[in-house]
């Protein structure tokens, strides 16, 4: 009897919000980074949400978030690692496989 | 860190929502990687459109209103110069394009670096600047601006140019600006149709009305 062959599936990106939050900043050209109001208003989270996600995928290496002053008003800059770019270019290539794509 | 998922595992995951890393399926997770990047993508698009509509609701009903001004008031320029039309709503639209792009600009430096917000501020830009040039050139080249018989009929295909401008947008970004497209023909054709000589005061009335009901839309969508 053949067996299935166990695919593996990065199981910090595989996770609803945190898929969706890799997509958003992995899609950026080179090293951009996206703000956190830009990645809040759009996968419509809640603040405290968003900030739990952020930090399993800042303490996973995946990301890194910056913290600076525009204008006087704080804001806060997210961008993909290199290793978060190949984690999610190694999900997004088992993902493939496991649809047979 | 890395969970091996058989292929039949991860199907039955569907039926353990309490699972959270497994409770995507793989289709499912492929459609959330599709269908976030492309309301990003349309995100980066609506930069400042809510404040950018309003302008342009401002600069609609300036219009509007300065036509049947014109027409209502000095009917006499209006009949000896049927060109004013033209640097009317030239002067308007020029404004109108300076004032966008300023706005788009400044909201999608809130979103991402400077390189990624040009990028996607570049293809609105050139996307309106295509449709304000077909609005300009049609009647143009169809000698519409200079023939003081055929001028009022100018606006009509104006507005028809500009309302399918909506409509192409709305359907690279969200479908209600599309919906908006439809709007402003109405607002414009059913007035000129049905109302004689008060339709551009209609018209102006009901394009500020479905501009700031568009606006406050979008800024309830979470878009500024």
């Amino acid at each position: 009897m053949k067996t299935e062959e166990p695919i593996n599936l990065n199981e910090i990106i595989h996770q609803p919000v945190r898929l969706r939050i890799m997509t958003l900043l992995v899609s950026q050209s080179g090293d951009s980074r996206l703000t956190y109001s830009f990645i809040q208003t759009n996968l419509g989270l809640t603040g405290g949400n968003l900030t739990t996600h952020l930090r399993k995928l800042e303490d996973a290496g995946y990301l890194q978030i910056e913290k600076e002053f525009h204008n006087q008003k704080p804001r806060t800059w997210i961008r993909a690692t290199s290793t978060g770019h190949r984690a999610f270019a190694d999900y997004y290539a088992n993902l493939q496989k496991v649809l047979g794509l | 860190m890395f969970t091996n998922v058989p292929i039949q595992q991860s199907h039955n995951a569907m039926n353990n929502p309490e699972n959270k890393p497994n409770s995507l399926t793989p289709e499912a997770s492929l459609n959330a990687i599709h269908s976030t990047l492309s309301q990003a993508q349309s995100s980066m698009y609506l930069a400042g459109t809510a404040t950018i509509l309003l302008v342009w609701g401002a600069i609609t009903s300036v219009g509007y209103l300065a036509e049947y001004a014109i027409n209502d008031i000095a009917s006499d320029f209006a009949s000896d110069n049927p060109w004013y039309h033209a640097p009317l709503w030239g002067g308007l639209v020029i404004a109108g394009i300076v004032a966008s792009s300023i706005i788009g600009s400044r909201a999608s430096k809130n979103f991402a670096d400077p390189a990624t917000a040009r990028k996607a501020g570049l293809k609105v830009f050139t996307f309106w600047i295509t449709v304000t040039a077909a609005a300009w050139l049609v009647p143009a080249l169809s000698g519409l601006w200079s023939n003081g018989e055929a001028a009022e009929y100018t606006a009509g295909i104006v507005v028809g140019i500009v309302s399918l401008g909506y409509v192409l947008f709305g359907l690279m970004s969200r479908p209600a600006i599309s919906i908006l497209g439809i709007g402003i023909a109405a607002a414009f054709y059913i007035p000129y149709h049905f109302a004689g000589d008060s339709a551009y005061a209609i018209t102006a009335i009901l394009m500020l009305m479905l501009i700031v009901a568009a606006a406050i839309w979008l800024r309830k969508s979470g878009i500024q």
